[in-house]
């Protein structure tokens, strides 16, 4: 029998509680810098007054949601400052960040149903001198959310539609009511979208209910259509181009920027604006208050300039605000799922924040997901 | 020498009680207060704009559980859970009772590899069903049965994952059964049915309880394979608290969680009245 | 004597059927052109150069290894200890075997949530080190199960006349009481580093933006429409599990003999 010296077992213990700590600490340096903390640069006594336009914009965005440059030019366009993008997880992360830490944030890019919250939340800032919102066209202003554009500003929109394989469906659809019907004759090929706003607002919109529509009878009505195609789904995901792209789904409900992107793997997969009308969502900048709003309004009006804003969709390839925007690629305007026609667009509406009856909308998309 | 009977207790001598505390702070502090904070967070509701859960005492979250929206999936979980326990019990026992009476190497190796596949992460053992589920994968080739996102899918990766757990404890329980036992009711000339179910099941039968208990109470907390191969179609209990409970939906996260330890207190008590029935035989 | 048990040692065969029919299919497939469809469409090794290639991957990879590694000497410290403390003590041990039943049988998911819930609200940053300890916290119940089931079959004469001849509390601890229990405690350590490699609940519930495990990062991959390299990856993960249980009975092997 082989007894564990005592020296071994304290060298054991010596080593492995250090070496424990030292590696458990050793991430600490990247949880700073996914954003548990500010980088105010301006930290050491003075605050910065509302005026000077350096320091750190923190700035809650989907990763890579931008330029390939675009917060490299800001710090070079505007020495002594820097843009620290922090991760967009979801909504609901994104309200309680704001709740918690405002002033830790400075921009946020937010959505109908996210700036109502933030409203309500008293978290806002009015946005300062942003002379580049006159680039934004006026379709895409003047919104239920904020009439004025005092602290939104606009820029990108989307919407839902229908993707399908020409190759793979017979007749192809072109409105709603035709998906639905249509979906149990390609039992287990139809992909429905994850994301409660886009497949409830749409169904509203088929049934020819208002959007948004918290009144009982439309909700049933609602969970009625969803129930009953259920069954037929393939899945409900995020990614419902790639299935429909890769033929596991012949036909889907989905973004206008995910169908894009399945149009360029794969041509025989058509993106349709249904007949009805769609409902999307518009998203824009809003500035949280803290002692960092005129800097913070600089980057707003920055990432909307002509050159910047260009640089943002061709990108992301995502539908944009500025559609005299030069710079914009060819291909894109060319596109019809990203340059939508003027009926597409006058047929379009946005998803918003139903206040205090929210909780009967997301109620009949929990019994759905729970059916 | 004096006499070893009249010393004090050696606990005494080699006090080392304390060292149980780190462990201990940890179970409360890890484990056990945040499952009590849950509880707490189950009588409450979520402010619509703010998100914050104020708690108001409310019984809505388990009135929407037990009757309402979320029954289907409270009737799903314990629906699987229950055919995944029977489905055990009727495969398993008879699996290892053959286990139990190999002997020497092929019992070695026969047990090898049915502990292997544990080694293997459990993720990847889910999702390898899903190549053989999928549309033109060997199943729908051989049945023309479409079972990828649907309930039979999730039933069976549950079946197959749960198994070997169930299959070692059971194992354990049939081979302590001692072979003089069953050899003098065949030398008695009990026939081999009736040496099974009067004298090798009731002395197992606490082990292969637990078993099937453990494979209850936790396939009832079961998220990644109906996350795998349910398609987002087949929520359960574990899919909720795994997306949603720890957000706005902490309410309906802390009715489920007392549903489960409910369902663990249960269990245990299945376990001890097995144990006691056994002890009393024997 | 032939005759019966036919049954039963079918029904054995027929598991273990459907205990590796998957992971073979798994396997063949990561080595198919296309590995998404079930025809043979030729023998290739891209997709494993694929997943070497994934950068995410190997960092993934590098977060499982640090977190079980940490983890399971996290656990083996803490359950041997309380294992060691309850060993003559009724009380003690029946908590000990309390507090480790809940946390085994219980679904881990409830603990995560849990955790998820608190964490904000006490203050803390989700994070490596939040995982760290819900997975020592956690996985020392099995240590303790393991080590305690030894801890209790042991030979208390042999302490006795250690403590007789006048040795020390900690003489006979490092002397007699770990050796005799350094199987269990070997063993331990290689369950628990299994466990925490394999965790899901506790890590995806608990992690902060750049702690992606690599059980974490198979779950997430599989939810979308597949990658053909994740095939690949399952395959690697298979060995590493075959592995691992082949160093476990290596060393387990390697215990008994010289004890």
């Amino acid at each position: 029998m082989q007894p564990i010296s005592r020296r071994s077992l304290f060298a054991m213990a010596a080593v492995a509680t250090p070496l424990a700590f030292l590696a458990a600490c050793g991430d600490d340096k990247k949880e700073g810098a996914s954003g548990s903390t500010p980088g105010d640069t301006n930290a050491g006594g003075s605050t910065p007054g509302a005026g000077a336009l350096t320091g750190t914009v923190n700035f809650l965005n989907f990763t890579g949601w931008a330029g390939p440059t675009t917060y490299a030019d800001f710090a070079a366009a505007f020495p002594g400052a820097t843009v620290n993008e922090i991760a967009f997880a979801s909504n609901d992360d994104t309200i309680s960040k704001a709740k918690d830490r405002a002033g830790d944030i400075d921009v946020v890019l937010v959505d109908g149903t996210t700036f109502p919250r933030l409203t309500a939340l008293g978290v806002l800032a009015e946005m300062g001198d942003v002379p580049n919102m006159s680039l934004v066209a006026d379709q895409y202003k003047g919104n239920s959310w904020d009439p004025t554009n005092a602290s939104f500003a606009p820029t990108d929109h989307g919407r839902t539609g229908i993707i399908y394989r020409k190759d793979l469906v017979t007749t192809p659809p072109t409105s709603w009511a035709e998906f639905f019907e249509m979906a149990p004759d390609y039992s287990g090929k139809v992909a429905m979208l994850d994301y409660q706003g886009s497949v409830m607002d749409n169904v509203l919109v088929m049934l020819g209910k208002p959007v948004g529509s918290t009144d009982e009878a439309d909700l049933a009505a609602v969970l009625d259509v969803l129930t009953t195609v259920k069954p037929h789904l393939l899945a409900i995901s995020t990614e419902v181009g790639k299935a429909v792209a890769a033929g596991d789904a012949v036909m889907a409900m989905c973004d206008a920027y995910d169908a894009q992107l399945a149009l360029t793997t794969n041509p025989d997969v058509v993106f349709v604006d249904p007949s009805e009308g769609q409902v999307g969502y518009l998203e824009g900048l809003a500035i949280l208050d803290g002692p960092r709003n005129a800097l913070a309004s600089a980057f707003v009006n920055f990432f909307l300039e002509q050159a910047n804003y260009a640089a943002f969709i061709n990108n992301v390839a995502s539908p944009y605000v500025q559609p005299d925007n030069p710079d914009i690629d060819a291909a894109l305007k060319a596109s019809p799922v990203i340059n939508p026609s003027a009926d597409v667009v006058a047929k379009l509406s946005y998803h918003v924040f139903l206040g205090e009856d929210q909780p009967k909308f997301d109620a009949v998309w929990d019994a759905f997901k729970a059916a | 020498m004096t006499n070893r009977g009249n010393r004090p207790h050696d606990a005494t001598r080699m006090k080392l009680g304390p060292l149980v505390v780190p462990d201990w702070l940890l179970v409360v502090i890890v484990c056990l207060v945040p499952v009590g904070y849950m509880v707490t967070r189950s009588f409450g509701r979520a402010n619509p704009i703010t998100l914050d859960i104020e708690l108001t005492g409310t019984l809505d979250p388990y009135r929407t559980l037990l009757s309402g929206i979320y029954r289907p999936v409270l009737v799903r979980s314990l629906g699987l859970a229950a055919i995944t326990v029977t489905m055990c019990l009727l495969i398993g026992t008879p699996a290892a009772l053959a286990l139990s009476r190999l002997s020497g190497r092929s019992r070695t190796l026969a047990l090898v590899a049915v502990m292997l596949p544990s080694f293997v992460s459990f993720t990847v053992r889910v999702f390898a069903w899903q190549g053989v589920l999928a549309t033109g994968g060997p199943v729908e080739s051989l049945t023309g049965a479409q079972l990828l996102y649907r309930p039979p899918a999730v039933l069976l990766g549950m079946i197959t994952a749960y198994v070997p757990l169930f299959i070692l404890p059971a194992y354990v329980a049939l081979a302590r059964v001692p072979r003089s036992l069953i050899e003098a009711g065949a030398d008695l000339g009990a026939r081999h049915w009736r040496q099974l179910g009067t004298i090798v099941l009731p002395l197992a039968m606490p082990g292969v309880v637990t078993g099937a208990v453990v494979v209850g109470v936790l396939s009832l907390g079961e998220f990644i394979v109906p996350t795998v191969l349910g398609g987002g179609k087949v929520l359960l209990l574990g899919n909720i608290l795994a997306e949603r409970g720890a957000g706005r939906d902490q309410p309906l996260g802390g009715a489920i969680t007392v549903f489960m330890l409910l369902s663990f207190a249960a269990g245990g008590v299945v376990v001890a009245i097995f144990r006691r029935r056994a002890a009393r035989h024997a | 004597m032939r005759e019966r048990g036919r049954v039963a040692k079918a029904v054995l065969a027929g598991v273990l059927v459907v205990l590796y029919a998957p992971l073979v299919f798994l396997v063949v497939a990561s080595v198919n052109k296309n590995p998404s469809s079930t025809d043979w469409q030729g023998f290739t090794t891209q997709w494993y150069r694929k997943a070497f290639d994934d950068v995410s991957l190997r960092r993934s990879v590098g977060v499982s290894i640090r977190l079980a590694v940490l983890a399971s000497l996290g656990a083996v410290v803490v359950g041997t200890v309380a294992a060691i403390a309850a060993r003559r003590s009724r009380l003690l041990g029946r908590v000990n075997g309390l507090f480790a039943t809940v946390r085994v049988a219980t679904p881990e998911i409830i603990i995560a949530t849990g955790l998820a819930a608190m964490l904000p609200v006490v203050g803390f940053a989700f994070g490596f080190r939040p995982m760290l300890v819900a997975h020592v916290a956690y996985l020392s119940a099995y240590v303790l199960l393991i080590v305690g089931a030894r801890a209790a079959g042991s030979d208390k004469n042999l302490e006795e006349a250690a403590l007789d001849l006048g040795a020390s509390k900690w003489q006979v601890l490092r002397d007699i009481v770990l050796p005799d229990l350094r199987p269990a405690i070997i063993s331990s350590a290689l369950l628990a580093f299994a466990f925490s490699f394999d965790d899901v609940a506790l890590s995806l519930a608990l992690r902060g933006p750049n702690d992606t495990t690599v059980p974490i990062y198979i779950f997430s991959a599989v939810q979308r429409s597949v990658t053909p390299s994740i095939h690949a990856v399952g395959a690697l993960i298979i060995a590493v599990g075959v592995a691992i249980f082949a160093v476990a009975t290596l060393v387990h092997r390697a215990i008994v003999r010289t004890t």
